[in-house]
């Protein structure tokens, strides 16, 4: 795997990821890689760390953080979950949300955008319950939550009360 | 039983946990003519009533305006029916993404199929679903005709066109 996921097309998949369908998937989401990836640099402070401890975040997931960005890997936390509960972290601190206007979002993006995750190495925070958010009872099928989430097991994740942790290199 | 303006709606029936596998029963069901009864009533009356009716639904109800807004595509296609699309569309803007907003945008590209196959003015449509009441999901809606081919087609949304024992429909692939 490359150290960033920027740039979209140049990244490869983690076994399990979902490829994006369309070329206009690829596209949007190798832009919002671009855009994601320039907010971060270099490693993770320790202060930056502290504050993650103090706001709750186990230490787990603090350690996760600062190895993926100690391997040079453009991670942040990345939160998800259902929208409603998503929200809730915007614009905090070494958290990222998968923020783009209604008329660019996807499900093919979103696909992405787990597959960017895991090329990341990203730690991931679970905003939303699993039981009773992840499948569709009417249609008997998976919401996009548990798509989501599903690619980042496939891929090696291991869940840490509400966190998933990516697997060990 | 809720009385709503002098206009009963069973909402407890609506909640998709009670309509297990309700999505794929032939077209149309009862369920579906119970959500059509309310997303007709939804569509008629004033903004203000709108509003108070949205209020009536929570997360519980989402999936069930989902499914039903999906298989409202389906039977436009069968039966040449703009009013059945806009029965669909008013359903996603009723819930107004209250379970995730994603659900609601997923099943707007069938939607958005089925006007073209029926030669209905989408755009039109997709406005007038769109003006019946100001939520995430209506401005998705506003300009979702609006979107590249490619980013409203079934593929992006993972939709494919299938068929059941009656006829037409679209199918949801993951």
């Amino acid at each position: 795997l490359p150290k960033s996921a920027a740039g979209g097309e140049r990244y490869r998949l983690n076994d399990g990821a979902l490829r994006p369908r369309t070329k206009e998937a690829t596209k949007i989401a190798g832009k919002f890689a671009e855009r994601v990836a320039s907010g971060v640099t270099g490693t993770l402070s320790t202060e930056a760390a502290a504050a993650l401890r103090v706001e709750g975040v186990p230490k787990e997931v603090v350690d996760s953080l600062r190895v993926a960005r100690e391997q040079g890997y453009d991670a942040n936390i990345v939160v998800i979950g259902r929208k409603t509960d998503t929200t809730a972290f915007k614009g905090k601190p070494n958290h990222e949300v998968l923020d783009v206007p209604n008329h660019e979002w996807s499900e093919d993006l979103n696909n992405t955008w787990a597959s960017v995750a895991i090329a990341r190495r990203a730690p991931v925070r679970l905003a939303s319950q699993l039981a009773g958010n992840m499948w569709d009872v009417i249609d008997n099928r998976p919401t996009v939550f548990a798509v989501e989430h599903q690619q980042l097991m496939n891929a090696g994740y291991k869940r840490v009360g509400d966190y998933l942790l990516p697997p060990s290199k | 039983m809720n009385q709503y303006d002098g206009f009963d709606i069973d909402i407890e029936k609506l909640k998709a946990s009670n309509n297990p596998g309700a999505g794929k029963l032939p077209i149309p069901s009862a369920l579906d003519e119970m959500v059509a009864r309310v997303a007709r009533r939804f569509v008629e009356i004033g903004p203000e009533e709108r509003s108070k009716l949205s209020s009536l639904f929570t997360d519980q109800h989402s999936l069930t305006l989902v499914a039903f807004a999906r298989r409202m595509a389906s039977y436009a296609v069968r039966t040449g029916s703009s009013e059945k699309l806009l029965e669909g569309l008013a359903a996603l803007v009723l819930d107004g993404g209250k379970f995730d907003s994603r659900e609601n945008i997923t099943v707007m590209a069938p939607l958005y199929d089925a006007a073209l196959k029926i030669d209905a003015n989408a755009q039109a449509l997709f406005s007038q679903a769109a003006d019946l009441l100001k939520n995430e999901v209506s401005e998705a809606l506003r300009t979702f005709p609006s979107r590249s081919e490619e980013s409203k087609s079934l593929a992006c949304m993972h939709y494919v066109e299938s068929e059941d024992a009656d006829g037409f429909i679209y199918e949801k692939i993951w």
